[in-house]
């Protein structure tokens, strides 16, 4: 009961937040234009902030129900799906290296 | 008998000398042509021309007020620069402020942590490649237009310093100049501008995985430094070894190396002061007019590329101080040696621009009234 509740209750205020997130995302769709950041480049660090919040939620759901080691899944999921997502700019980041040095 | 003769001698020989010495004064006079003095102002490089509108190499060539015309033509395009510049900046900061916003929920030695770092060394590194590309290709052109003149500059005053009677130490003085602005722009293009790219893609590697690679980018920083220097040095040491620098001279030579290449590279505190500093010193020894047009021209070229190296290193300065508190180490670091990386391009054209200055000041050292 007390875990259902405890996910009710963050999906709940994940819900309250998708208003105020998506002025955020505005904002800095904004600074990235007048800052010359590609928004390929800026929809990349968003998604890994979403990817990261959720990836912590579901951690942290999983700690709360005694499972430490689905907790720990979940975060490396987390970061697999993260580094998926950066996985283009990570590979164009390699070839400038190698062209650098 | 004898006092009368030798007074027609005398009258006699004042008349034979004096149309001689008319000859003399009108080859003086006409020097501009002789020395190619006017292909000294048609081969100005063209990032200069705006700056110098209206200035001539005459007697009435007012040294000091060019200056100020040149500072003051910088200083209006500084707007436009800090602009330009600060787009870059503030794109960095904007991708460091989000990373510590997202590694913020986490604690600091968490997996999903150390990726969102590499994802936000990653966006860094792509964001500021190309403001980067500009900045060094802004130095490397500033160093080819330098050495360019130079090569029609040098050999103008080493013939007026000649046509003084100082042929031998013009030639010395002209043949070192050569050697030494020809051996740093080699190695400037060659060996350093690789070096700073080297030095930029080992940040990001160190900053997105960690490790000791850290300590190569610190060599590459400090050779890099020692490059310069030592050819700067060298030259300078040449010039006083060789005798071709003396007295009054010395002390602004040696004024001017030490504090431009010790302030051009990254430490960017004393900058502005101290380069004006030594260029100052170095210029109230110019006497002939060529030399100050020469000098003119030097400052010309420099000073826009100047202050797009110092206001770039500046701003990526700031961004990694703004960044410190508030994201990784490895984030602020990366932002910092972008910041390092725009000192040495600074330093390499300054490097060269100091090393001509140098040339200016002792080949004009003996030339008067050109």
């Amino acid at each position: 009961m007390a875990l259902l509740i405890a996910v009710a209750s963050g999906c709940l205020a994940l819900y309250f937040v998708l208003d105020v997130v998506g002025s955020i995302t505005e904002f800095l769709e904004d600074v990235a234009a007048s800052a010359g950041v590609s928004n390929a480049v800026l929809s990349v660090l968003v998604r890994s902030l979403g990817v990261a919040i959720m990836a912590k939620l579901a951690s942290d759901i999983c700690k709360d129900s005694g499972m430490a080691t689905a907790s720990t899944g979940a975060e490396l999921a987390g970061s697999a799906a993260i580094l998926y997502i950066a996985l283009p700019i990570m590979r164009t980041v390699f070839q400038m290296i190698k062209g650098l040095i | 008998m004898r006092k009368k003769i030798l007074k027609i001698f005398m009258i006699f020989a004042i008349l034979t000398v004096l149309p001689f010495s008319y000859a003399a004064a009108s080859e003086i006079g006409d020097e501009n042509e002789y020395l190619d003095v006017d292909e000294l102002e048609k081969n100005v490089p063209e990032s200069a021309a705006d700056m110098l509108e209206g200035v001539d190499i005459d007697e009435n060539l007012n040294t000091g007020g060019a200056i100020g015309t040149i500072i003051g033509k910088a200083v209006g395009q500084l707007g436009k620069i800090i602009r330009s510049t600060a787009t870059g900046a503030v794109g960095v900061l904007a991708a460091a402020a989000l990373c510590s916003i997202a590694t913020g929920i986490y604690s600091q030695n968490s997996r999903i942590s150390d990726v969102i770092n590499l994802v936000g060394v990653a966006i860094i590194s792509i964001s500021s490649i190309s403001g980067i590309n500009s900045l060094v290709s802004v130095a490397s052109d500033t160093i080819n237009e330098t050495g360019a003149f130079s090569k029609i500059l040098l050999p103008v005053l080493a013939s007026a310093s000649a046509i003084t009677g100082s042929a031998a130490a013009s030639a010395a003085k002209y043949a070192a100049s050569v050697m030494f602005i020809d051996l740093l722009i080699t190695v400037g293009e060659r060996i350093v501008l690789p070096l700073i790219y080297m030095y930029l893609g080992v940040s990001v590697a160190s900053a997105a995985f960690g490790g000791s690679i850290g300590g190569i980018a610190k060599l590459i920083a400090k050779t890099v430094k020692l490059i310069l220097m030592a050819i700067a040095i060298a030259f300078t040491i040449y010039l006083t070894v060789t005798g071709l620098v003396a007295s009054s001279a010395d002390a602004a030579t040696v004024k001017v190396t030490k504090t431009a290449i010790s302030t051009f590279l990254p430490v960017v505190g004393s900058l502005i002061s101290d380069a004006a500093d030594a260029v100052a010193s170095g210029v109230s020894v110019v006497k002939s007019a060529a030399g100050a047009f020469g000098v003119l021209v030097v400052i010309a070229v420099c000073a826009v590329p100047f202050l797009r190296l110092a206001i770039g290193c500046l701003m990526y300065r700031a961004a990694a101080a703004l960044s410190e508190p508030v994201s990784d180490g490895r984030i602020s670091g990366l932002i910092e040696s972008i910041s390092n990386a725009c000192g040495m391009a600074l330093g390499l054209a300054g490097t060269c621009a100091v090393m001509l200055l140098i040339s200016i000041i002792s080949v004009t050292k003996a030339v008067a009234g050109l």
